[in-house]
């Protein structure tokens, strides 16, 4: 039986140690897997930030979860706005997100030359696709937002469900927050106004780095530096060369008399 | 009041100690885990072949050949081959060394917008016939048998329709042959990479090419994990916190996380052609699909096909895959249905007897 009196040192305590856990834990993973660098990138690495992130959203739910235990669900006021704080959209849709964001900010990320050539209309153009990207960006969160919206409402109702098993810890708690918000998302991904949205960023991301490498390529040109579209027509040149020559080395090969083969039984 | 919510302190106490014990448990485990350890692929073999970035491997015999026709393994672009070999207990590739299979794998290297300009047709009339001639030059043999792995299934499709001559049995596992076929199956949670491919333009597609030069490889990590997008934001948290106690669970953790993490660029005209001649014109179903200035025509695959799919494949979908029944020209047409997704196939412990098993006894009944 838990004497009160102790509780809270002995939450705290546990406090402390969760928290030089979390710290090893970081540095573990951070520190000790990730290798050295090489043609594969090593499976962990560049995750400090966002795996900091999402820990400390665990660590907030914990504590919360922690807080409502020793007084009870009867003394701990609005359960409702406390899960809301718990599993607050708003944090979630961000939380640990970078794994998932870097694709589309690999795809947006580009050459910035925006203080040369102020005056040329590429620069214009450029900055034109990337406002276009930016609302294009915004639309796409505000669909993913109502999505985590739509998570936490369907949680809230699956929490009350009178039909449901008791939910005795944080983890079966987490657990049915991680199977309900799953199910929202995947169903707004499958939406054709979710698709619609992702196809848009897609393409705006895109346009705005071809229009930043047009503005590289200008600035390449004036300094006779090979540009990018150059490169690209070299190396398809190359490639064509390439194929030619094994065709050629496969004709020259099969013009020669070959050893008799056994067909395979 | 929340009516499941039932709080015993005791409980939570103790719940929160576990978990503390676990994490510190965990911590020591990782800190003494070095990259160099989380080894993916490393059954020996030895290269035979090599043509610009395409290289060939046999692997080292186990035991008595059992089957007289090497086996060549066939991967595709999307990822690399170690799925079959993720780690010892866990490899296709060790299961059928085991049983006597003399096997070969074809690694397409890591591309580079060097590679942008390469197509399938040189992936499949190419590079891959000439893994085919050197292995049956090796053997002195006509044919050989072909194993092919998702796009590299397809891949095999392909070169046995054009050049059935020279495949004695063709293995396809988890191959996408009818693109469109995931949207017989109604599920909400199969088929996203489908639906998001139809879901773009001709001209997105060449665009983004235009723009990358090939299709990243981060880009198709994030559509995976769209699939997917609770357990891919919490696998480094609930999903690791679940095995980071247990060494060996922790290390197969962390080979499959190395395995994600190792997934190259897919060439930029291939990937045009995956995407819109296959995701969204479905062109192999309808034998239009065109490689080296020839139709592929599914009816001239007339040797026995065995075709194996996983039964909750949620990125290629079984009727996607099983169509390929209806669509060959062989009397001689065998399916198997596993249980376990599309990666699970290969790497959980259920299926490993199972798989290697199911192939070798299907080619030893065909040699």
């Amino acid at each position: 039986m838990i004497n009160p009196a102790n509780w809270m040192e002995q939450t705290s305590q546990l406090m402390r140690a969760w928290s030089e856990q979390q710290q090893n834990f970081m540095k573990a993973i951070t520190g000790g897997v990730a290798g050295p660098a090489n043609a594969v990138p090593p499976p962990l690495a560049g995750l400090e930030s966002s795996l900091q992130q999402a820990q400390d959203l665990w660590r907030n739910a914990i504590e919360k979860w922690m807080a409502m235990a020793p007084q009870g669900l009867a003394k701990a006021g609005n359960v409702d706005e406390l899960l809301k704080v718990m599993f607050d959209p708003g944090q979630w849709s961000q939380a640990g997100l970078g794994p998932l964001d870097r694709a589309i900010e690999h795809l947006v990320e580009g050459p910035s030359y925006a203080t040369l050539w102020t005056i040329d209309k590429k620069i214009l153009r450029a900055q034109k696709l990337r406002a276009e990207w930016a609302r294009d960006l915004a639309a796409w969160q505000l669909l993913m937002q109502g999505a985590w919206s739509e998570a936490l409402k369907r949680f809230l109702h699956a929490v009350h469900a009178a039909d449901g098993e008791p939910i005795r810890t944080w983890r079966e708690l987490t657990d049915l927050w991680v199977d309900t918000a799953n199910e929202a998302l995947v169903e707004t991904h499958r939406t054709p106004e979710f698709l619609e949205a992702q196809r848009r960023l897609t393409r705006s991301s895109t346009e705005c780095r071809l229009a930043e490498r047009e503005i590289a390529e200008a600035y390449c040109e004036i300094h006779h530096i090979p540009t990018r579209t150059e490169v690209d027509e070299l190396q398809r040149t190359v490639y064509e060369l390439r194929r030619d020559l094994r065709a050629l080395t496969k004709s020259l090969k099969s013009a020669k008399p070959r050893a008799p083969r056994k067909p395979a039984s | 009041m929340p009516f499941r919510l039932q709080l015993d302190p005791a409980q939570t106490v103790h719940e929160f100690a576990e978990l503390s014990g676990r994490l510190v448990r965990g911590s020591e485990l990782l800190r003494s885990v070095k990259d160099q350890n989380v080894e993916v692929g490393n059954t020996p073999k030895k290269e035979v072949f090599r043509e610009d970035k395409t290289v060939l491997y046999r692997y080292d015999a186990v035991a008595p050949r059992t089957v007289p026709v090497p086996v060549l393994v066939v991967y595709g672009l999307v990822g690399r081959y170690t799925m079959a070999d993720l780690q010892e207990d866990r490899s296709l590739i060790r299961n059928l060394l085991a049983q006597g299979i003399d096997l070969y794998v074809v690694d397409w290297g890591n591309p580079t917008r060097t590679d942008r300009w390469l197509t399938i047709d040189d992936y499949v009339d190419d590079y891959l016939a000439s893994c085919v001639e050197h292995i049956c030059e090796a053997h002195g043999l006509d044919q050989i048998n072909l194993l092919g792995i998702c796009e590299g299934g397809v891949f095999t499709v392909c070169y046995t329709a054009l050049h059935p001559e020279r495949v004695k049995n063709l293995i396809t596992t988890i191959t996408p042959i009818d693109f469109h076929a995931d949207q017989d199956q109604g599920r909400v949670d199969h088929g996203f990479i489908n639906l998001w491919t139809r879901s773009l333009a001709k001209e997105d597609v060449d665009r983004l090419i235009e723009a990358n030069g090939n299709l990243p490889g981060e880009l198709m990590s994030f559509v995976f994990s769209s699939m997917t997008p609770l357990a891919s934001l919490t696998k480094y948290n609930l999903g690791m916190l679940d095995v980071m106690d247990d060494e060996k669970k922790l290390m197969n953790f962390l080979r499959m996380e190395k395995w994600l993490a190792d997934r190259p660029h897919h060439p930029g005209e291939a990937a045009k052609q995956w995407l819109k001649d296959l995701y969204q014109d479905n062109q192999l179903v309808k034998n239009q699909f065109v490689l080296s200035g020839r139709k592929v025509e599914l009816p001239n695959i007339t040797m026995p096909v065995l075709n194996i799919y996983a039964e909750n494949d949620h990125i290629i979908p079984p009727q996607t895959s099983r169509a390929l029944g209806t669509l060959v020209g062989t009397d001689d047409y065998t399916e198997i249905g596993l249980p376990g997704g599309h990666v699970g196939v290969f790497v959980s412990g259920k299926s490993q007897g199972v798989l290697g098993k199911g192939i070798v006894d299907w080619l030893r009944a065909r040699s």
